[in-house]
């Protein structure tokens, strides 16, 4: 992280006025759109604070901020607003005289935060919230159907992720450099205990659901089957611990199965 | 799907769209983009069906920044239309199952080829030259690139999937033992996937209650659906 001096620490009374914040959250849902090898996200934050840019008045200012926004960059894509609220602070403080911010500070800022906000975010996003919403939506979905499941995963992660991103802004706004410290605040660290818990309920539930529903009406032999793919399943990805080659694992014995194994006539 | 391949392949430019451009709102994860594939070919059990495998499957996955990854939400697409063109029913979701693999991998080489483009987009913008409104608008330009790989990918996916699977499906006449031992090898290793996921973070014991619950629900949901 970069070094904070006394005139980093937070101003709770700065805040970014509602029309910059808008265009910033609605843009934030793009910021991946040109996701690339050696910049990553860097087109993408250049685009999500390009109307601070336009403030300058400046043309050689102008050319340093676009060239400070083209620095690496990367976040999860869901709790990118709190890395571009940060650095809007930093640029609203350039902007207003505050601060002389050098292209290398800015740029070691940005080194320093893309990876907590890339792991901090894929651990909240893809680890648990994600999960948990498809696994609600499938419970769902079995019980009332599939426009049931479509319409659940939409609501339950579109609030999810519309809230951090809403929040991201303001918060990394206020903390400024110190941003780091913000994600180990609550909404970023102690709710992912409640999240996982979340995630285990209701990947049980699909799989006690699953289970009931199968038992019923069926022979001993299929449920053998049953059980022996899902044992199967979980012994194979603790194994190669990869989802692309247990997929590739099971579709070679399903393809076996159809069309090698004379058993098209075997019964349980 | 031949008659709407043209709305399929457009639903397929959006999902790829999602995936890597925006506005990620996940309408391209498998348990949204195939039941919705399912309801434009006719066939929304399908696409629920190959949703939830690949939902719980895709669930392990986290494309963290630049990682490669299968493109399974286009395939989960072209699957569903597949699974729908041979007729659907479980030998219809086995030759879906199937093209997904190949069809996530086509997927995969496009978004890595379409990654490449954006760092030609942002040495571009990094010119002296280049406007501020410039860059943002080459960024813009990156949707448009994501649109055309999804609807590349579906009408190559769905295009040379129909061809051989029609060709091949009498190959399946008579298997229906297998089919029903395919189908759970397939949802068991996606299942299993998910469960161990799971069972790395909370403990055991919030499964289990989990699984009391569905079971629970299970046991009701047939009554509840015949009372009601």
């Amino acid at each position: 992280m970069v070094e904070t001096d006394e005139k980093a620490v937070v101003d709770s009374r700065v805040n970014l006025p509602c029309g910059e914040k808008l265009r910033i959250w609605w843009r934030s849902h793009f910021v991946q759109a040109t996701q690339n090898e050696t910049g990553l996200q860097n087109l993408g934050a250049l685009f999500c604070l390009e109307s601070m840019g336009r403030k300058i008045s400046d043309q050689e200012e102008r050319k340093t901020f676009k060239r400070r926004q083209l620095q690496q960059f990367n976040s999860n894509p869901f709790i990118a607003t709190l890395g571009l609220g940060a650095l809007a602070r930093l640029e609203s403080e350039i902007l207003a005289g505050d601060r002389q911010i050098s292209d290398e500070t800015a740029t070691k800022f940005r080194h320093a935060v893309s990876g907590p906000l890339g792991s901090c975010g894929d651990e909240l996003f893809w680890a648990s919230i994600r999960p948990a919403a498809g696994a609600l939506a499938i419970v769902i979905g079995l019980i009332a159907g599939p426009s049931a499941a479509v319409l659940t995963f939409l609501v339950v992660f579109g609030i999810c992720q519309e809230w951090y991103r809403w929040h991201g802004i303001g918060a990394g706004f206020v903390a400024g450099l110190n941003v780091a410290k913000e994600l180990r605040s609550g909404p970023y660290r102690e709710s992912l205990k409640t999240f996982h818990t979340a995630l285990g309920l209701c990947v049980g539930a699909v799989g006690g659901y699953l289970a009931v529903s199968l038992a019923r009406g069926r022979g001993t032999g299929e449920m053998l089957i049953w059980a022996a793919a899902a044992a199967a399943g979980i012994w194979g990805f603790r194994r190669v611990q990869s989802a692309t080659k247990v997929m590739f694992g099971a579709l070679v014995v399903a393809l076996i199965l159809m069309f090698g194994l004379p058993i098209a006539n075997w019964t349980p | 799907m031949h008659d709407c391949w043209i709305l399929l392949a457009l639903w397929a430019s959006l999902v790829a769209m999602d995936t890597t451009g925006g506005p990620q709102w996940l309408f391209s994860d498998p348990i949204v983009a195939a039941p919705v594939a399912g309801w434009i070919v006719g066939d929304i059990s399908a696409g629920f069906v190959i949703g939830i495998v690949l939902q719980l499957a895709w669930s392990v996955s986290v494309p963290a920044g630049s990682s490669r990854f299968l493109d399974v939400q286009v395939a989960s697409m072209v699957g569903t239309a597949l699974a729908a063109n041979a007729g659907g029913g479980p030998e219809g979701w086995i030759y879906g199952f199937v093209w997904v693999i190949p069809v996530g991998f086509l997927g995969s080489v496009g978004t890595v080829a379409e990654r490449r483009c954006f760092g030609l987009f942002a040495r571009w913008a990094a010119r002296p030259g280049v406007s501020l409104s410039a860059a943002a608008w080459l960024h813009r330009l990156g949707l448009l690139v994501s649109l055309s790989r999804g609807f590349a990918t579906a009408a190559v996916g769905m295009s040379v999937g129909a061809l051989f699977f029609e060709g091949g499906r009498s190959l399946l006449d008579g298997v229906d033992v297998a089919v029903w031992i395919a189908i759970p090898l397939i949802s068991g290793a996606a299942f299993g996937i998910a469960a161990r996921h799971s069972w790395r973070r909370p403990s055991p014991i919030v499964l289990a209650i989990g699984a009391g619950v569905g079971a629970i629900i299970g046991v009701l949901a047939p009554t509840a659906k015949a009372w009601l």
